[in-house]
């Protein structure tokens, strides 16, 4: 079987699942209610009330859920001898799951500028650039989203639980940006030159593409954190597939 | 069709199957037959690409490796559980891979599932799901199809339908590979037994040849039982007396039999001791070397 029928045999799995539909209406459940709870500023704008945190939490569960599944319903037997090469079921999951982080990630803008305009009318889309501040966040939450996924699906290969994999993946979403800059902040100048590029810290991307303050904390330019980004994407997309590859089932 | 040659599968520093080697003829149904642990499975699994292996499997004269499954085009298996996405209904789960509607209704309307076919699969009982699991193993006309305890979970009428529709196939030209531990079942439809234990190949003949086995006791009457039982114990001819009978060894029978013709005594009857298929595969198994009893 080729690519395609890969992409579209995963396609036809995904959208007949439950949990991508109800991860869209969370997220945008979560993020009216931080609307309406809160007074909107620029800054809830900004991050588009909360979306990274929800938007990051929703693909660990749906991603983790959707490659754990193969070994919980044992259909990953079928999947495996009915595709002449591995590579190209990861890959048509990866490329499934990143579509979905592009399609929550698009819908929460949406949904940023229309709780914006009905809530916060008062303020101006061109003050501050406030717009512009608002699509680099989203698109630096898609790429971390991106990175992450990589992650969840090399950790679904080595845990194939998915309670496992949801509970590493929100530790990471929760506590990797804080120990990235808890590392690198207590360092020597020396070894600053050496933890700045791990890979917890690249996931400072979202916030420092709309607020470049965040610079003096990652010691790393947004064109070198987009970088390191796509660097351990591809790492950790290689390794996740060469697990994969030797997987016993 | 399915050759496979010389295949050696390590576990864990573990060799589970030891240089086994077979041969699948199109239209063949062979039945693959052994104790709990003896391989099968893994034959299976290595058939598949789904196991690491050293020798070689090829169907249809290409090869399968644990990486390439070019040559599984046209095989189709369900392997110890039906894999089904509990999510999606019965014609979900078929229609994701199959590559011909017409076959895929063909199949449901086959083996029955019409009534439930629109169901989500989370609520179908076990025996619906063997069947599904079996549907999706005989979708796109495969050309070997690979069966492990297809009986599982199924009712009278549906292991009857099953066995009809595997005859169909085979008849058709596809071959199979079965295991299975309901044996009666299983001689109705095979025509080549391959007993596996250990890992290793311990028989591998077609069912007619397996089944000619000459008796190994017989059952005597004669027109004078008092004085033949005398010979038989003069001569020192071991034998058992059962409900009117003379049980002894194939053996000796010629040496019975001229005996009594000596003494102008008459065979009234002579009957073989036929063997169960079953009791056949549990004495194999036993005198090649198997600790464990077929099921």
């Amino acid at each position: 079987m080729n690519m395609q029928t890969s992409l579209s045999q995963e396609w036809y799995k995904f959208r007949h699942q439950k949990g991508p539909l109800m991860g869209i209406l969370a997220l945008l459940s979560l993020m009216f209610i931080m609307a309406i709870s809160v007074p909107v500023t620029r800054t809830a704008i900004i991050t588009g009330f909360k979306t990274p945190q929800w938007l990051l939490m929703i693909i660990v569960i749906i991603g983790a859920n959707f490659m754990i599944m193969e070994d919980q319903h044992t259909t990953i037997r079928t999947l495996l001898y009915r595709h002449t090469y591995r590579w190209s079921i990861y890959l048509a999951k990866l490329l499934i799951l990143t579509l979905y982080t592009g399609v929550l990630t698009t819908l929460s803008l949406l949904f940023t500028v229309l709780l914006k305009t009905t809530l916060a009318s008062q303020l101006s889309w061109q003050s501050e650039r406030l717009f512009s501040h608002l699509v680099v966040g989203m698109a630096g939450t898609c790429l971390v989203g991106i990175l992450l996924l990589t992650i969840i699906l090399l950790l679904s290969c080595l845990f194939p639980v998915n309670t496992v994999v949801i509970c590493l993946g929100l530790i990471l979403i929760f506590t990797g940006q804080g120990i990235a800059s808890l590392t690198i902040g207590s360092s020597s100048p020396i070894l600053v030159n050496i933890l700045k590029w791990q890979p917890l810290n690249m996931l400072n991307l979202m916030a420092q593409l709309p607020d470049p303050s965040y610079q003096k904390d990652t010691y790393l330019s947004n064109s070198q954190l987009l970088a390191g980004i796509i660097g351990y994407s591809g790492f950790f997309l290689a390794i996740g597939y060469w697990r994969f590859k030797h997987k016993r089932v | 069709m399915l050759k496979i040659t010389d295949i050696n599968v390590w576990i864990k520093h573990r060799q589970i199957i030891n240089a086994v080697s077979l041969e699948v003829q199109p239209g063949a149904i062979v039945g693959l037959i052994g104790p709990n642990g003896a391989g099968k499975t893994t034959i299976m699994k290595t058939i598949l690409g789904l196991m690491p292996f050293s020798g070689t499997v090829t169907i249809d004269n290409q090869s399968v490796t644990e990486t390439n499954h070019t040559g599984l085009k046209s095989v189709g298996a369900l392997i110890e559980h039906p894999a089904l996405y509990p999510f999606l209904t019965g014609y979900q789960n078929l229609a994701l891979y199959a590559q011909d509607e017409a076959d895929l209704q063909a199949i449901v309307t086959q083996l029955e599932m019409t009534p439930y076919i629109n169901r989500k699969a989370k609520g179908y009982s076990l025996g619906m799901k063997q069947k599904l699991g079996i549907a999706l193993a005989l979708l796109n006309h495969p050309q070997l199809v690979i069966l492990d305890e297809p009986m599982n979970g199924l009712d009278i009428d549906a292991t009857i339908l099953v066995r009809q529709i595997i005859q169909q196939y085979a008849q058709q030209g596809t071959a199979f590979l079965i295991a299975s531990h309901i044996l009666s079942e299983l001689e109705k439809v095979v025509t080549d037994v391959i007993i596996i234990n250990n890992g290793q190949v311990r028989l591998n003949q077609p069912i007619a040849t397996f089944n000619q086995v000459t008796a190994q006791r017989y059952r005597l009457q004669t027109t004078d039982m008092a004085q033949t039982l005398t010979l038989l114990t003069d001569h020192q001819i071991p034998f058992e007396q059962d409900a009117g009978y003379l049980n002894i060894s194939q053996t000796v029978l010629y040496t019975a039999q001229t005996l009594c013709f000596d003494q102008q005594i008459q065979f009234k009857a002579l009957i073989p001791e036929q063997i169960s298929f079953e009791q056949r595969i549990v004495q194999l198994l036993h005198e090649k070397g198997g600790d464990e009893h077929a099921n």
